[in-house]
């Protein structure tokens, strides 16, 4: 009996002093340790998943990782290189050190000696990021897809979950969605072929539209919603696809023709202006200011011959100002970057950030489908100031293209092709008040080795949620059932 | 019986099916990866994906999948008889058998080739046999509680398939009096209430795979030819009720006519549904691609045809090329080419493929690049270790190693591609390598050095240079050839 009392005492103390084991670092070699992802020096949101990394070095040995700040010392054993720290531990560090430094020691053992590599840090920081993040799953498609969905990952855990796939509805394409303020409850979609339409949630009510007009281009295209959540200002493109022989860049999404209508929910109708829907200009990537009373979108010279002289095609930044109580277009179109410059870079997905200080857009050499340009960076504009900066920390030799802020104007999620040159992934930055961003950590994941090696998608449309969207497939294919309504 | 089925669909599939299962393999493939196996096994139906998946990885020794074919029919065989038995041991209600397995059999002829869909019937027919064998005396309520137990179990391991179990326990107990009856309708209502679980939980994405039996079928002719299977499965259990209490000697002669009677509708149908599924353009091509990944053009050339459609006759312009003989026979081409350089989007995975293997023997590097990756795009789950195979090499011509890297990690999960692909790393960042290799070199040597737009299908001044880059590229130079003097003659 007294023995079994030894024992379970010995595993209690064991359990209870799970986070604080005796191990020690012997020595340490002035070597850097490589890890995937690279997480080295990178700000993290005080309400992030755990950062699992893994170690790239071939190495025989034992790995164990531990992560201090201040008093509190943590130990991980490292399971073939990878390191799954628990998520126990992990919040209870990140809601102790908040604007504090973490440090990462990842040690080989040898022995009875524990040997760690040069340490490095990760910065928590006290502005929390949205808990959720919506985003496509397609592969980079050339012509053809079979399975693709709209998924929801909530970013304090790994869990990841279906908003709508495509095999419900005969493997149709959805895409676009967009919410509004980065509200759950105020969601768009498009889904094109079978059961084709726009769908549009506000709450309980749930719109299914036929956007097509004999007026009008195309269907409804991209989105950005009214911060109110009356209007949605979309683009209609009528769009063709080109492949490159040998160019770095595999693919052009071209547009023939390109207008921006804005859609009156209430009153199901949409508006529109010379100023915005010309026959000699393409306008495209319309985007709504934080008030409400402007609206940005791109615009360039539609060229006499595609897609022979589509390098030509260079997009300017514009805006325009709205009114939502009458839904009147301005007068007049201000240029806030001009494409037509020598030299000068075109512009394509304007994203102000909530707070109405900062728009972020992607700059590309020319076209607007950044998403196939290597040489994509982001750039931001101060709107107060209507200063141009480039995004340092973030941009890389490779595609950075689509990008999202989140509420608190603190943190933005940019698509990036930087791991292998194809396949997107969102990698997250801090954004401090001078717009200066931090260096960039991608999506943390479970096994974040073996998913980035696996998963054969690229991350499309990434947006913040504030909270998880509640629509389900099953709602989606009953919804598409619904007679859709005829836009005027 | 169940073995003389196994002995003669072994000998059937491999006559007439090795150049569909060589291509099942492709089709499904199975990842030896404990990750892969977990999400499989998450889903309802998983396991039994995850057999069949298991089995086709050996589909590419010739005899392993007919041999697959024939036990898994024997199998159903042996439950399907001893099922019946159990209610009315009369022979002649055996013959009946024949029908179903008929049917399942040239579901495999079409071109789904879907295999787990005969393994989930397979398995909810074996359960049904150990179900219908337990002993007699067992009480009601315990039998049930097995039967619901099985059931729930079926619903995961076969997914919707498992509706053939509860279906064949409602009519074989038929007889057995209003109780079992109303036991069998509530066991009914329980497999209605997994699979409303299962649709509104995303376990399952659309509601056939959820409510119907047609859990790993689409709407096509495969999925009619299952059903009809699956109906006479049911048949086969209504008579052996109908007929329970009828005597031998009473029925002699008139079972023995319609004994054979109903072998000759199943001989019938058989040779009915052979020759429709043989004629089809679907099986010829099939045939095709199999002689192509061979490169036995000569087999090709020597295959008969007719005004099939023409992704066939493509494979036949590939082989005219590969033996410099497409434009002396331009004549006979002719009426088909000019699909061949239409510029319309293709979809179907049968038309992608043969422009994946037509452009990558002509080393025409940017339509095999996009064809390739489209025909990996339709294939189930995204990946077709042959296209992607042909992929790394290309990512690897084309200096792409980080993309060519990824897919060679995903190739060495497999178990037929793996030591070709690692064999491939070799050249990862290695241009050197690469420019001596006897066949990415050429490769390379094929990609433009100037950009420019891809023309449709590659005709043209792709092809040209495909083959000035490469002396030996007489498949590239023939169909140049072939294009100038079609284009010519149209002008």
């Amino acid at each position: 009996m007294n023995k079994i009392a030894v024992i379970i005492s010995f595993l209690l103390i064991m359990a209870s002093t799970a986070c604080h084991q005796k191990w020690c670092i012997d020595s340490y070699v002035d070597e850097e340790v490589k890890i995937y992802p690279d997480f080295k020096g990178v700000t993290i949101p005080c309400n992030i998943a755990p950062l699992n990394f893994a170690v790239l070095h071939p190495i025989d040995k034992s790995l164990r990782l531990r992560i201090t700040s201040g008093e509190d010392t943590c130990w991980i054993d490292s399971n073939n290189c990878n390191f799954e720290i628990p998520i126990d531990k992990w919040k209870y560090l990140l809601s102790r050190h908040n604007n504090d430094s973490l440090t990462f020691n990842v040690c080989f053992l040898d022995e009875q000696s524990c040997t760690s590599y040069r340490p490095f840090k990760m910065f928590v920081s006290s502005d929390s990021i949205d808990n959720t993040l919506v985003y496509r799953l397609i592969p980079p498609l050339y012509g053809v897809w079979r399975h693709m969905g709209i998924y929801q990952r909530n970013l304090e855990d790994f869990k990841q979950e279906p908003i709508y796939e495509n095999d419900a509805i005969g493997g149709n394409c959805v895409n676009c969605h967009s919410m509004c303020n980065r509200d759950a409850q105020k969601f768009l979609f498009h889904m094109r072929g079978k059961s084709g339409a726009t769908y549009i949630c506000r709450g309980q009510e749930h719109l299914r539209l036929d956007t097509k007009k004999d007026s009008s281009i195309s269907n409804f295209v991209y989105p950005y919603w009214h911060p109110e959540g009356d209007f949605v200002a979309f683009s209609v493109n009528k769009t063709f696809q080109v492949f490159h022989n040998s160019d770095p860049n595999r693919i052009e999404v071209i547009d023939d023709a390109s207008d921006i209508v804005v859609y009156d929910i209430n009153a199901n109708k949409t508006l529109t202006s010379p100023l915005i829907s010309t026959m000699e200009n393409l306008e495209t990537f319309p985007a709504f200011s934080p008030d409400g009373g402007k609206l940005y979108f791109c615009s360039a010279i539609t060229p006499d011959s595609l897609p022979e002289k589509y390098q030509e095609v260079k997009y300017s930044l514009l805006s325009i100002d709205f009114d939502p109580v009458t839904g009147k277009f301005g007068g007049s179109v201000d240029t806030l970057y001009d494409a037509q410059m020598p030299d000068a870079k075109s512009i394509s997905f304007p994203r102000p950030s909530p707070d109405g200080k900062w728009l972020a857009v992607t700059v590309s050499s020319y076209g607007n489908f950044s998403i196939w340009h290597k040489e994509a960076d982001i750039w931001l504009l101060n709107l107060e100031e209507n200063k141009w900066q480039p995004f340092d920390n973030v941009n890389s030799r490779d595609v950075e293209s689509y990008h999202s802020w989140s509420s608190n104007s603190r943190w933005m999620v940019v698509s990036s092709r930087r791991d292998d040159g194809l396949y997107t992934r969102p990698y997250f930055t801090h954004v401090d008040e001078n717009g200066v961003s931090s260096k960039p950590f991608l999506l943390p994941q479970k096994n974040p080795q073996k998913y980035y090696s696996d998963e054969m998608n690229s991350f499309n449309i990434p947006e913040f949620a504030a909270s998880p969207i509640k629509i389900t497939t099953p709602e989606v294919v009953n919804w598409s059932k619904s007679p859709a309504q005829k836009v005027r | 019986m169940a073995l003389g089925i196994t002995i003669v669909f072994t000998i059937l599939s491999f006559v007439f099916q090795r150049y569909s299962l060589s291509q099942l393999e492709e089709n499904y493939i199975f990842l030896f990866d404990k990750e892969y196996i977990g999400s499989v096994l998450d889903e309802c139906g998983g396991p039994s994906l995850l057999i069949s998946s298991f089995c086709t990885q050996f589909m590419k020794w010739l005899w392993i999948g007919p041999i697959c074919v024939g036990l898994i029919c024997g199998l159903i065989v042996l439950s399907l008889t001893q099922t019946m038995a159990k209610l009315n041991p009369q022979p002649w209600i055996f013959s009946f058998v024949v029908f179903p397995i008929v049917f399942l059999w040239l579901c495999l002829e079409n071109n789904s080739f879907k295999f787990q869909g005969l393994v989930s019937l397979c398995i909810a027919l074996l359960f049904l046999w150990g179900y219908i064998s337990l002993p007699r005396r067992l009480p009601l309520l315990w039998s049930k509680s097995i039967a619901v137990l099985l059931a729930i179990f079926l619903y995961w391991f076969v997914g919707s398939v498992s509706i053939l179990f509860i279906l064949g326990i409602l009519i074989l107990e038929l007889p057995k009096g209003w109780k079992y009856a109303a036991f069998n309708i509530l066991l009914l209502a329980l497999f209605y209430g997994c699979a409303m679980l299962s649709y509104y939980t995303g376990l399952v994405p659309t509601t056939v795979r959820a409510f119907s039996p047609g859990m790993y079928y689409e709407w096509d002719t495969t999925w009619y030819m299952l059903l009809y299977s699956w109906i006479a499965v049911t048949v086969c259990f209504i008579l052996s009720c109908i007929f329970r209490d009828s005597k031998n000697t009473e029925l002699r002669g008139k079972n023995l006519v319609l004994f054979v009677l109903v072998c000759l509708a199943g001989i019938g149908l058989g040779v009915k549904f052979y020759i429709l599924v043989h004629s089809s353009s679907v099986y010829r091509t099939m045939q095709q691609r199999y002689y192509c990944k061979q490169e036995d053009w000569d087999a090709i050339l020597n295959i008969k045809y007719g005004n099939e459609k023409t992704p066939f006759t493509s494979y036949r312009l590939l082989a005219m090329a590969k033996k410099g003989i497409l434009v002396d026979n331009l004549k006979s081409a002719n009426p088909f080419i000019g699909y061949f350089m239409e510029n319309k989007t293709l979809v179907k995975k049968e038309d992608l493929e043969v422009l994946s293997d037509i452009f990558y023997q002509c080393r025409s590097m940017g339509e095999v690049r996009r064809y390739a990756f489209d025909t990996n795009m339709v294939t189930p789950g995204a990946f077709n270790p042959v296209e992607t195979l042909k992929l790394v090499e290309i990512n690897i011509a084309y200096g792409d190693y980080e993309v060519a890297e990824k897919l060679i990690a995903n190739l060495e999960k497999t178990m037929f591609y793996a030591d070709k692909a690692h064999a491939l790393r070799r050249f990862l960042n290695r241009d050197d390598e690469v420019e001596r290799d006897v066949i990415l070199g050429p490769m390379r040597r094929a990609i433009p050095t100037e950009n420019s737009y891809m023309s449709p299908r590659g005709t043209g001044r792709d092809l040209l240079y495909a083959a000035d880059a490469n002396i030996d590229n007489i498949a590239a130079r023939e169909f140049y050839r072939t294009f100038l003097i079609l284009t010519s003659g149209h002008e």
